[in-house]
């Protein structure tokens, strides 16, 4: 060790040997329990984090990763926002955030909170009773509301532990009779326990002036990380009613 | 102190032999295990973890001990614990890093679980680059793909 450095470190545990870096090893960590420090991180810094490295960020991605926040007890509740501006298609989304704290600036007055802005869904629209968050996922079950427009029932995931969006499945849905045919404005969603309920009205073409509710459940598996499967529980007839009933609202209670 | 007196000597990669209550010794549970198949011997090698952080894990797990005997004033023994695992835990990476290696191999869950929150604590407020040295990982991205990365977490980065 050089004279001026020596006198630089005047530290009170002068008995203790500092390691050279080049001397020590450094110890690493697998990824298992490079997964337990990270779950006790907050959501907030894993943006930065993600920066560090590839496979640091598909960690961070991970389902172990998820599952391990939820067995330490360390889930957060994330606020999503939609907002539709004017003379605007395509609602902006928006998740409440607080912006890291800056090691040297101490302005503690402003607490720090902001809506940030996420990536633009690749739907075109979206519609209040369209939209449920299941688990960490946000649905967006909305095809185009313009009559022209040939009605679809195009599903959008908002995958709430990477904020990106991307196409969902649409081939399941299919299996719900009558729902890939359907406006999907009138298409009305809950999480109903985990899994996703499905209400929508139809004509019922022999009895002129009703038309039936129906409703779906479907039961949601991530595979792969990637692909989100639907599978349809059931599917029935659940009420009849008169051609001007609108669904309002569907709600799940848990007792 | 526990019924039994009964000594185990906890052997270190290096060799070095360290002397412990049952009770302290029963604290990893890699042990606990082995002495429940009935692996009775009175000296056990832990092969993997050398001198100076077998040293602490015994020192973490004889104090956790010691305040889980003591009868009443629960709380201030919590509160003793609390302050003896913050000390404690108190360490340059490297240690830590090893004591949470050692905690994981024995099955310390408290050690391991405190070794984990500081690796946190100590992360949370860090640039990439200082995170990249504390676990020594290379930055494999190409700028092209961090401006990507950045650009997916753009809510995350405005100012």
């Amino acid at each position: 060790m050089s004279p001026p450095e020596r006198k630089r470190k005047k530290t009170k545990q002068s008995l203790v040997l500092e390691p050279t870096p080049e001397s020590t090893p450094i110890t690493s960590l697998p990824d298992d329990l490079v997964v337990s420090c990270l779950a006790r991180v907050s959501r907030l810094q894993y943006p930065t984090l993600s920066l560090v490295s590839k496979s640091f960020r598909s960690l961070l991605a991970s389902p172990h990763l998820y599952e391990t926040r939820s067995s330490l007890g360390r889930t957060e509740s994330c606020l999503y926002v939609c907002i539709r501006f004017p003379d605007e298609t395509i609602p902006r989304w928006f998740t409440l955030c607080q912006k890291p704290k800056k090691k040297n600036k101490r302005t503690k007055k402003a607490s720090g909170y902001v809506l940030a802005k996420l990536p633009t869904p690749p739907s075109r629209s979206a519609h209040w009773s369209g939209l449920v968050a299941v688990g960490s996922d946000i649905y967006n079950i909305g095809g185009p509301i313009d009559e022209a427009d040939e009605p679809s029932s195009s599903v959008s995931i908002l995958d709430c532990r990477s904020n990106t969006w991307r196409e969902g499945p649409r081939q399941s849905l299919k299996g719900v009779k009558g729902l890939d045919k359907i406006p999907p404005c009138t298409v009305t969603l809950a999480d109903f326990g985990g899994k996703m309920a499905v209400l929508w009205d139809r004509d019922v073409a022999s009895t002129g002036g009703d038309k039936m509710i129906w409703c779906a459940v479907i039961a949601l598996e991530r595979r792969n990380d990637e692909d989100i499967w639907g599978k349809v529980e059931w599917s029935d007839t659940v009420l009849e009613v008169p051609e001007s009933c609108i669904i309002i609202r569907v709600l799940a209670a848990t007792l | 102190m526990s019924e039994s007196n009964k000594k185990i000597s906890l052997i270190s990669s290096e060799g070095e032999a360290f002397e412990v209550s049952e009770a302290v010794a029963r604290e990893f549970e890699i042990v606990a295990h082995m002495l429940e198949d009935g692996c009775s011997g009175s000296s056990i090698p832990i092969t993997t973890v050398d001198s100076n952080i077998l040293g602490k894990v015994i020192e973490y797990c004889t104090k956790h001990v010691e305040v889980g005997n003591v009868e009443g004033n629960s709380e201030k023994a919590e509160k003793d614990l609390e302050e003896f695992d913050k000390r404690f835990i108190a360490v340059e990476m490297n240690t830590l890093f090893s004591l949470i290696l050692a905690a994981n191999y024995l099955n310390v869950k408290g050690l391991l679980n405190i070794g984990c929150q500081k690796v946190a604590d100590t992360i949370k407020d860090m640039k990439p680059e200082e995170v990249r040295s504390i676990f020594n990982i290379e930055n494999d991205y190409t700028p092209a793909e961090e401006e990507v990365v950045r650009k997916e977490n753009e809510w995350a980065f405005q100012p």
